[in-house]
């Protein structure tokens, strides 16, 4: 009964799949080139009304709703999520409220661990082919169902956190890591120390493996970890987390351009759809309600989420 | 306003030369898959056919693009189609940004007399550099 059911939606969701494919004659490869330019614009605006970046959504979007491989999809995802992390960067570092000395001491665990990352995801996939796609994608799938997690328990990040009085970190201030920025919601400089250093590090291990490895940026993971473990406030995290982005992730993107991975005439109409988009999302924030926007975000990462592991589960049991 | 930490400069060029880099770098390669879409429309039209079809990277660029490699030196020595060396050229400025970067502002670090932090650009740059060496990869 519950097999039939699997199969009865699986057999509906290619139909549909195959059906709109049909009507927008998605296999003209002009069609297909434009289609994914506006939707990469449509991701772009949406990740930014979102909070969240554009290589979290087209990563998890083009491997689950799309035939392109893997390994392309990563590579451009990382693309993307370095030039918006050096796009939206910029003003924080000339404003000062990015912690740049933060962001390269947290670069090198993230920057090594991405490296990594993208060369477990590269041997996983040319090793054991087909099976390692479809590895690939469980994984992609249980993790973007985490991110969807988290964005909802969103609220439990702290704006102004504050470090317990007692808690000293000695390598912090060794590396002279506190700083102070000019709130101009508060109209003073706000200063901040930061601790938990160790624990932040090992953080970042994980998160710059994952990101390397799937292809995806990883603000979703690096602010939690600045703002809820290190007590940065929440913007000081946000701008910090983009400095870190755009290194780390270089480093990963290098891997798959040397692995022949960067298609450029697919890179860079996405690139530039999701710029674009952010753009158009950073001026019409004011007007939308940003928070109906981040549920039908939410609600797109499950479905995007629950499709990678459905798409996968078939291999993945026959081999097991 | 807030007192500017002696790594502010440094922060500030490293923040505009990614930047401007980064945009030079898409542009450039926009310019090229234009001029492969328009004069080159057979390799163009064959890469987004493999692209649909999913077919794996180095086939695409193996049947597509008629390269074995993307080492630029390659590309731009065996004479391929402008559009293909161009957007080659802007991936590589694209990707080359932030090593920039970070090497311009370790040396306003290191200038500045903000020695550790000069060392940690230095080390970031060096990993930098061998990633995109190709001393780190994966051969697909």
């Amino acid at each position: 009964m519950r097999d039939s059911m699997i199969d009865l939606i699986t057999i509906s969701f290619k139909d549909l799949l195959v059906t709109i494919s049909q009507i927008l004659n998605l296999h003209n490869p002009v069609v297909f080139l434009l289609s994914m330019f506006l939707a990469c614009i449509l991701i772009g605006f949406v990740a930014v009304l979102a909070g969240v970046g554009g290589g979290v959504l087209f990563t998890p979007l083009m491997m689950a709703f799309t035939t392109v491989n893997p390994d392309i999809v990563r590579a451009t995802g990382l693309a993307i999520a370095t030039m918006s992390s050096l796009m939206s960067s910029k003003p924080y570092l000339s404003r000062n409220i990015a912690n740049f000395r933060l962001a390269l001491f947290s670069a090198i665990p993230y920057t090594i661990f991405a490296i990594i990352g993208s060369i477990i995801g590269l041997h996983i996939t040319a090793v054991l082919g087909n099976l390692g796609k479809n590895l690939i994608r469980f994984s992609l799938g249980i993790l973007v169902l985490f991110i969807a997690l988290l964005f909802v328990i969103k609220g439990k990040r702290v704006e102004w956190p504050n470090a317990p009085e007692n808690k000293h970190d000695a390598l912090a201030n060794t590396l002279g890591l506190d700083a102070q920025y000019f709130e101009v919601s508060l109209n003073r400089t706000v200063m901040y120390k930061v601790v938990n250093i160790q624990w932040g590090m090992l953080c970042f291990v994980g998160v710059g493996l994952v990101s390397g490895m799937f292809g995806l940026g990883a603000g979703w993971a690096i602010v939690p970890v600045y703002n809820l473990v290190m007590y940065l406030p929440l913007k000081v995290a946000s701008a910090t987390s983009l400095t870190v982005i755009g290194i780390g992730d270089t480093a990963a993107m290098w891997v798959y351009i040397n692995g022949g991975a960067m298609i450029p005439l697919f890179v860079i109409p996405c690139l530039l759809g999701v710029i674009i988009g952010a753009q158009v999302g950073t001026r019409m924030m004011p007007k939308l309600k940003a928070g109906i926007i981040r549920w039908v975000v939410i609600a797109v990462m499950i479905i995007a989420g629950l499709r990678l592991i459905q798409q996968a589960l078939p291999t993945i049991m026959g081999v097991i | 306003m807030a007192s500017q930490s002696p790594t502010y400069l440094a922060s500030k060029i490293y923040g505009e030369i990614a930047y401007w880099l980064a945009i030079v770098g898409v542009a450039i390669s926009l310019v090229g898959c234009i001029i492969l879409l328009t004069h080159y429309p057979e390799n163009a039209t064959c890469t987004l056919s493999a692209l649909i079809k999913g077919d794996p990277p180095h086939e695409i660029l193996a049947s597509c693009l008629q390269i074995t490699s993307f080492n630029i030196k390659y590309v731009i020595k065996a004479g391929k189609t402008i559009g293909l060396q161009l957007d080659l050229i802007g991936l590589f400025i694209f990707g080359l940004a932030v090593i920039i970067s970070i090497v311009i502002a370790s040396g306003f670090m290191l200038k500045d007399r903000v020695i550790s932090y000069g060392i940690i650009s230095i080390v970031l740059a060096l990993i930098l550099i061998l990633s995109m060496l190709g001393l780190i990869t994966v051969y697909l």
